[in-house]
């Protein structure tokens, strides 16, 4: 039997909009008004009124006075269905308004209607969404529902008739918003008061009086069952956006909305096993201006507690400006989860993945300040290693050279000679050698003699003399 | 997981579900579980783990190295090491290195050179955090951290002593002499001074112990010269000889 949970969001004009708290708020269409807020009930601002009497009634200018925008409406409800997915595979967009949600199939998951209704609730209300709901086995009805009984009770066939039964029908008229007007208001005169006295009627007088259509709607609304086959299919970019509707003073107080946000990326994630590189913050200002800021993993996961901390350290190098409105995580590109999380060693222990200590570092200290050594075939022994930034595990297929140095400075340091003896840090003596090393023939040639010598501390040291200029160095310090 | 409902899984059109009221942000375990007890790493020395109480390096406590180029000379000290944490296949982290360490070297003395990871922090500040990161993750064997010749609280180093003592990572930071002044929270304190001459400045449940000598490095010494000696130079030589130029 399927099950269908409706949920209308009848504040979405003024909830997709970036709103400031605790300001009366109204949202006007055609000279009308369609949506007020809390506060604005307050002062006597109700849905239906013109702005005229919108002007009369208050003082614009302690008024948010903002235009319906459709376009909004449409991406917060793409937003939701994202969030949706992560319920029930099996959802719909319903009349713009709300969303359609299959939740029968997956009652047992969540440890029943009771406790699933309470979450919804609950992620409803910190994402600032207002939200009616009903519960039926078929759309029309959970629709309907939606705007006449709150308190819903488990459905089965019977009682869904019984709740149908006592719908008035101006509420049928109000909610229906123009279609089957007439077969209402016909109904209407011949002193029909709720949905069950038509319901009782004969089909074949209905039909006469109503019309088809609406003897068709009628039949939805009272089907028993109403299977979907096709599922909602997700984007393939995240975006998902909270206003805070309060200014923000500092960084700490982006930290809950961010976590929020990871969160729902990590339900994402999960529902459609895909995994973010990197994911991108956008601080949304006032007038549509936006900062970027992007946070990047050196290996693909979804762990909300990992993008937290990275981007915490990221945001700690960013200064922040006025007039923050609201913040926005944009992911462009997933890759598919790997059936194994590999560690960077090949070798798991109860321990954090080895790139997380990369990752964390260079949020704070930049992407240069962290390099692994690199080699490359090359005589002399500076060009012999590089510093990589491409953190992975190198081959190992090195050969060792015992007589080399611990340290290998990035530049020779000249060494002075004065009667035959080679001073640095005192007078050096050498231990070993030469080793003749040649290379670069081809540009500037080379050719160095390798001696290992020894300071007068005792320390042996890696020194060379160049074979053109006369000239001699030290390159290393050994251990 | 069978190989075939893993296939399934992993399509990204499969819906997976999930229990809303999971809180995923959760601390998680502990993840030094699978090796705690394991308090001790023999330094490879054996002059040297005989004058430490612990008879090797303390995995849980730090290790502070005294030395007037502030940890530059005498890293042979701690290769035999590296050589034995490259088994853990963790990295081996340095923290503000005074050079490039030179993987040929650490190839011969067996150190897993891709498990080097150098972090180079543009200041004081960003020294102390990083190394205070590499510490607390538990994907150091080792951190090496040269913290130099400026002066540091002893708060400061006492939050790096205990990160130290929170898992089974060697915690080796290197000093300038003049640190001598100063008191160490670190559970060992050493001195090294002439090449490879370690001095115990203070250990937790031990005595101080002086003039400890390292092996010379058999590298250098007793391995005869294969090489052509060059034409027209003479040079002194450790044995007061004189290096003959060979026609």
């Amino acid at each position: 039997m399927s099950l269908w949970l409706y949920l209308r969001f009848p504040q979405l004009p003024l909830e997709c909009q970036p709103l400031q708290q605790d300001y009366p708020a109204v949202v006007i269409e055609r000279q009308r008004v369609i949506a007020v807020n809390d506060e604005a009930q307050l002062t006597g601002l109700k849905p239906g009124q013109s702005t005229a009497t919108v002007r009369a009634l208050v003082d614009t200018s302690q008024l948010q006075l903002l235009e319906r925008d459709a376009s909004q409406e449409v991406l917060a409800l793409e937003r939701l269905e994202c969030w949706a997915y992560s319920i029930t595979p099996t959802l719909e967009r319903w009349q713009n308004e709300g969303l359609q949600l299959e939740v029968g199939r997956c009652l047992k998951l969540y440890g029943g209607l009771t406790k699933l209704f309470n979450n919804i609730q609950s992620d409803l209300e910190q994402r600032g969404f207002t939200v009616r709901s009903g519960l039926a086995p078929n759309r029309s009805a959970a629709w309907l529902l939606s705007h006449w009984d709150e308190n819903f009770l488990y459905p089965s066939d019977q009682n869904l008739r019984q709740r149908l039964d006592e719908i008035p029908l101006h509420l049928l008229r109000k909610a229906q918003a123009g279609q089957f007007l007439n077969a209402i208001k016909s109904l209407e005169k011949t002193g029909i008061q709720t949905l069950g006295e038509i319901l009782n009627m004969p089909a074949s007088a209905l039909g006469r009086r109503c019309g088809q259509a609406f003897q068709k709607w009628l039949g939805d609304v009272t089907a028993t069952s109403d299977n979907v086959t096709q599922d909602f299919h997700p984007p393939h970019r995240f975006y998902d956006c909270l206003w805070f509707g309060f200014e923000i003073r500092n960084q700490t107080e982006l930290h809950p909305t961010m976590q929020q946000l990871l969160h729902a990326l990590a339900r994402f994630c999960r529902t459609t096993q895909h995994q973010p590189t990197h994911i991108e913050w956008q601080m949304l200002r006032m007038h549509g201006d936006t900062d970027l800021f992007e946070v990047r993993s050196s290996e693909a996961h979804d762990d909300p507690e990992i993008w937290f901390e990275l981007s915490r350290l990221s945001l700690e190098q960013y200064s922040l400006g006025a007039d923050i409105e609201g913040l926005a995580l944009h992911v462009h590109q997933f890759q598919t989860q790997n059936a194994i999380v590999t560690d960077l060693f090949g070798e798991s222990h109860n321990r954090e993945p080895l790139h997380n200590l990369v990752d964390r570092l260079r949020s704070r200290l930049g992407l240069q300040a962290i390099n692994q050594i690199a080699l490359r075939e090359a005589h002399l022994p500076e060009h012999s290693q590089y510093l990589s930034q491409d953190i992975a595990p190198l081959p190992p297929s090195l050969a060792g050279q015992a007589q080399r140095p611990f340290w290998l400075f990035d530049e020779p340091h000249p060494i002075r000679v004065k009667d035959d003896v080679l001073h640095w840090n005192g007078v050096l003596t050498l231990l070993l050698g030469p080793e003749r090393l040649e290379d670069n023939w081809w540009q500037k040639p080379a050719s160095r003699d390798y001696y290992i010598a020894q300071t007068q501390a005792g320390q042996p040291i890696w020194i060379f003399e160049d074979r053109y200029s006369k000239q001699w160095y030290v390159q290393g310090i050994l251990p | 997981m069978s190989d075939p409902l893993e296939h399934i899984i992993n399509r990204p059109d499969t819906w997976r579900g999930m229990n809303t009221g999971e809180n995923v942000f959760a601390l998680r375990t502990p993840a030094n579980s699978d090796l705690h007890g394991v308090d001790v790493l023999p330094t490879g020395f054996n002059a040297l783990d005989a004058q430490i109480a612990m008879a090797g390096w303390p995995l849980r406590g730090g290790v502070e190295v005294l030395s007037k180029d502030s940890g530059t000379d005498s890293m042979g000290l701690f290769l035999p090491t590296m050589a034995a944490l490259s088994e853990q296949r963790r990295w081996q982290a340095f923290i503000a290195p005074p050079h490039a360490p030179y993987a040929p070297l650490l190839a011969a003395r067996g150190v897993a050179t891709e498990q080097v990871l150098m972090v180079h922090p543009k200041d004081r500040e960003e020294l102390l955090w990083a190394t205070e990161q590499a510490i607390r993750s538990t994907t150091c064997s080792v951190v090496f951290s040269w913290l130099g010749a400026s002066d540091y609280r002893y708060a400061e180093l006492r939050k790096l002593q205990l990160a130290a003592t929170e898992n089974d990572t060697l915690v080796v930071l290197f000093r300038a002499t003049q640190a001598i002044e100063q008191h160490t929270p670190f559970s060992l304190r050493l001195t090294i001074d002439r090449y490879h001459t370690v001095d115990i400045l203070k250990q937790r449940g031990g005595r101080p112990a002086n003039n400890i000598k390292l092996p010379d490095e058999e590298d250098i010494i007793n391995t005869p010269q294969p090489w052509e000696i060059p034409t027209g130079k003479m040079h002194r030589t450790h044995t007061g000889q004189i290096l003959t130029p060979v026609a």
